[in-house]
């Protein structure tokens, strides 16, 4: 999954308890690139912040940077992986198509024609974009309004009947004729997918280098997060501020809970929503497949960011359908995804949406600095 | 804070000095009329009723209550005309400081008794800040010289400090009993009624956040009377 989870706690409500490891949520220099554009005024730098804002596994923030007077170069850091939980780096690819997407959104924004070029340079599979940038006329836009608010959001969704005109809303910002969106709305579908989705997130669980892999990313303490500025905490869980405080004042949870804690989550309030939704490519499954798949995912995301919509990833079907065809396992997952996407299509990004309760909270992000080349 | 908290302080505060002047009023026209030779009845139960050696009653007892109960919250979406809506519970904790005070005496036994109150405290799930003033009237018999045993009405404004959008009246049916006229405890299911709502547009329509219209079963006190500090 994008994002998979952690223990969670903080924010709104209950008082930070310094000596009780409690900290206040989205607090401090980790959380400064939020604060989009800022004061920046200089257009390839803010197209290059809007990069570090983009959605990512387990906000692992797989990317790489260089600034130039006319582009930004956007590169992978493959050591930047989930390992086994993304053994294909199907979701690397996805998180840094999130950023181009940012990047292209930007650029608009502050009066710069992008020219985006996915993997040009097919002698270097890290450099993923070269976004080439040309003086245009501005175009604010209510996408660009949304980077700086659109959070994934863990916590629960009114579990009604999606609204009328939403499946067609979203098929409206996919462009990439490679790309096709399944919409999940019916009971029965939803039901169908949650069950899977809560079986595939045990077999996660239950499968120790999976689990030891997503368990690395947790960041637990206020110093693990100034320190490393990525990966999954408590505040971004979806938690209740008790459950957020409580579980900052303990000790790191081991991974067995935290895999508990993801199950109950999963069963309970991680699959609640409007509608569940896929989208896949063509059964090649391209690297540039995948940006496009990126791409489009952030462009719902921060669309449904400015309705009031909520959106989390549930990727843990696809992440167990890579698993078995790296491992060569019986197709389980696969064929369940199969049976959503159609025979010949390869299901790529996984998602919820729906009115959320409460607001998210931010997560950690790599500051400009840290990611330049 | 907003007009409609404003609003809803003044007329839970203004609710809570007429219950205390209505209240000293009586207990002054039951000192009147009361036998000399008899302390014993003088003052309500709640504030000091006692066969005492005292030359004189004291009306006003200070308190102090922990309180721990549910509350209701309600999301609705109106998308395209089609309502949603789902309701969830949250706890709430509270620490309050209060007068106990007499309201009407009714024999030997029994009084009508009144309890003012202004608390602070946490939402669980929700982290917000809370602050209840309560206005309670009970109808206090005590069977025996260490018990008294309550029971009667009671009305409340819950101020959300963090979201006053939140907030919300309470209309309470306390009961239960106070040991050696020290201890309470007391049970007290109320009804919920929302004070306002957090609404914005969303996809289709609009979504509304507030307090739900709701019996709440689930509420919990316990509390000190401090007999030494009244006056």
């Amino acid at each position: 999954m994008l994002g998979a989870a952690g223990l969670g706690i903080a924010g709104a409500g209950l008082v930070a308890l310094p000596g009780c490891g409690v900290y206040a949520a989205e607090d401090g220099e980790a959380f400064a690139p939020w604060e989009f554009p800022g004061g920046e005024r200089i257009p390839e730098r803010v197209v290059a912040r809007a990069a570090l804002l983009g959605a990512s596994p387990h906000n692992t923030q797989p990317w790489g940077l260089a600034i130039s007077p006319a582009a930004v170069e956007l590169r992978a850091r493959f050591d930047r992986n989930l390992g086994t939980m993304d053994g294909l780096r199907r979701e690397l690819h996805i998180g840094l198509g999130c950023a181009v997407e940012n990047m292209a959104i930007a650029a608009a924004a502050v009066g710069r024609a992008a020219t985006i070029s996915l993997l040009p340079d097919p002698a270097d599979p890290a450099l993923v974009a070269r976004v080439a940038l040309t003086p245009a006329t501005a175009r604010p836009s209510a996408l660009f309004d949304a980077i700086p608010h659109r959070h994934t959001n863990r916590g629960p969704y009114l579990d009604g009947a999606a609204a009328t005109g939403l499946e067609a809303a979203l098929r409206a910002l996919q462009d990439e004729r490679s790309l096709d969106v399944h919409w999940l709305a019916s009971p029965g579908e939803r039901a169908r997918f949650r069950q899977l989705t809560i079986d595939a997130t045990e077999a996660i669980t239950g499968d120790a280098d999976m689990s030891r892999d997503s368990d690395r990313w947790y960041r637990h303490t206020a110093e693990e997060i100034a320190e490393s500025r990525d990966g999954t905490s408590i505040d971004a869980a979806g938690l209740g501020a008790s459950e957020r405080t409580f579980g900052k004042a303990g000790a790191r949870p081991s991974e067995e809970s935290t895999n508990a804690y993801w199950i109950d989550a999963t069963k309970t309030r991680g699959t609640t929503g409007s509608a569940f939704a896929i989208l896949s490519s063509t059964a090649e499954s391209t690297r540039v497949d995948q940006l496009r798949v990126g791409r489009v995912y952030q462009r719902m995301h921060l669309w449904a960011t400015s309705q009031g919509l909520g959106m989390q990833p549930l990727n843990q079907l696809a992440e167990r359908q890579d698993r078995e065809e790296a491992q060569k396992l019986e197709p389980r997952f696969t064929r369940a995804l199969a049976s959503f996407v159609g025979a010949g299509r390869r299901a790529q990004m996984l998602f919820r949406i729906g009115y959320p309760w409460e607001r998210a909270f931010a997560s950690a992000r790599r500051p400009l600095e840290w990611v330049l080349s | 804070m907003g007009a409609l908290v404003r609003r809803a302080l003044t007329t839970s505060l203004t609710l809570a000095m007429f219950l205390v002047e209505v209240s000293a009023e009586a207990q002054e026209r039951a000192e009147e009329s009361v036998d000399p030779a008899n302390v014993a009845q003088m003052g309500g139960l709640g504030a000091d009723r006692h066969v005492s050696t005292a030359p004189r009653t004291k009306r006003f007892v200070p308190s102090f209550t922990l309180g721990l109960g549910a509350q209701q919250e309600r999301l609705v979406v109106d998308a395209g005309g089609t309502e949603s809506s789902e309701r969830r519970g949250d706890l709430r904790l509270s620490a309050a400081i209060g007068l106990a005070h007499p309201v009407a005496h009714l024999g030997e036994r029994m009084a009508i008794d009144g309890h003012g109150s202004v608390g602070f405290g946490p939402t669980f799930h929700g982290g917000r800040y809370q602050l209840p003033l309560r206005e309670d009237v009970s109808f206090a018999y005590a069977p025996l010289e260490w018990l008294t045993l309550r029971g009667g009405l009671g009305a409340g404004v819950v101020v959300d400090l963090t979201r006053s959008a939140m907030s919300y009246a309470e209309l309470a049916v306390p009961v239960g009993m106070t040991f050696f006229r020290a201890v309470e405890l007391l049970y007290r299911p109320y009804l919920s009624l929302p004070l306002g709502g957090e609404d914005r547009a969303v996809f289709g329509g609009s979504r509304s956040l507030s307090a739900g219209t709701a019996l709440v079963p689930f509420d919990l006190a316990l509390r000190f009377r401090f007999r030494a500090l009244g006056f």
